[in-house]
């Protein structure tokens, strides 16, 4: 049903539910999930530092681990997961890698730190912008 | 999952999204069709349209305003989401009727806040999305996803 997956994730609660719900939705129908973690660009950022190692200058350690514990995960499982990680803005990001990707469904959080539910701008944004299925949980 | 849908375009493809959901793995869905008192016609009509032969619940919501109005319609939706037992909610509604009315939240933002259920916006019928999930719908470039963001079609959520 759900061939390509995009999940949006960072290391707040909101973005782990996503996660989980669309690790459910590879286990339960196959096809291939893709994680999307974006961090934004700081104006600091030495303009002549590479595309690489732009990612690891913010610090976004805790999305590395993430991305870390998620191939490991796969490999165990047998999923078929990939990991973007991206410096840029979190909607840009998720939508883009979802049109390249050709995807049919969109996942993303809609938790604060609190666990309160609330449509912050990430979920506005991405169904704003998704032309497939946004799943908001 | 309960489904709930208006008498747009976006209706309509959502309505062919679920179908193609339901028929593939049997999910049991059930129908709330939104009409609104002030454009009463228009909405029984289109209802009637999209019905095709389902059983339904019309949930007709008034209000002075559209704030009004979505914060009735987003009580009701997460009721009826309760009282069916069901474990998702598919929004296909106008998309005009997601996106916040001057200061008024959308109906997005009211639903969210009113069910803890997973929410899906089926793919928009702008998009071409109209056929099931992987059925092959014509494909948005990204130039022209783009362009309708710069054209201001969503510009004002």
């Amino acid at each position: 049903m759900f061939e390509t997956v995009v999940v949006g994730a960072d290391d707040s609660a909101g973005a782990a539910k996503a996660l989980r719900r669309a690790l459910d939705l590879v286990r339960t129908f196959g096809g291939t999930l893709h994680v999307v973690s974006a961090v934004r660009p700081k104006e600091e950022t030495p303009p002549e530092l590479p595309e690489e190692f732009r990612y690891t200058y913010v610090g976004a350690g805790a999305t590395d681990w993430l991305h870390g514990r998620l191939r490991a995960t796969a490999e165990q499982e047998h999923l078929h997961v990939e990991t973007h990680p991206m410096l840029a803005d979190p909607v840009d990001a998720i939508t883009r890698v979802a049109a390249e990707q050709e995807a049919d469904l969109i996942i993303v959080g809609s938790r604060d730190d609190h666990g309160t539910r609330r449509l912050t701008g990430v979920p506005k944004g991405v169904m704003d912008r998704a032309s497939c299925a946004v799943l908001v949980v | 999952m309960l489904v709930v849908l208006d008498g747009s375009a976006d209706a309509e493809a959502a309505s062919v999204f679920v179908e193609g959901a339901t028929g593939r793995f049997g999910t049991v869905a059930s129908f709330v069709e939104v009409a609104e008192q002030t454009a009463r016609h228009r909405g029984e009509r289109l209802a009637r349209s999209i019905r095709n032969g389902r059983h339904a619940t019309t949930c007709l919501v008034s209000g002075p305003t559209q704030g009004a109005r979505n914060r009735l319609l987003a009580g009701r939706i997460a009721e009826a989401a309760r009282q069916s037992g069901a474990d998702l909610i598919v929004l296909g509604v106008d998309h005009r009727r997601l996106a916040h009315h001057r200061l008024a939240a959308s109906l997005r933002s009211r639903l969210a806040a009113a069910t803890d259920l997973p929410v899906l916006m089926a793919p928009p019928a702008a998009s071409g999305g109209t056929g099931a999930p992987g059925a092959g719908g014509q494909t948005v470039l990204p130039g022209e996803q783009a362009e309708a963001a710069d054209t201001g079609r969503l510009s004002h959520v």
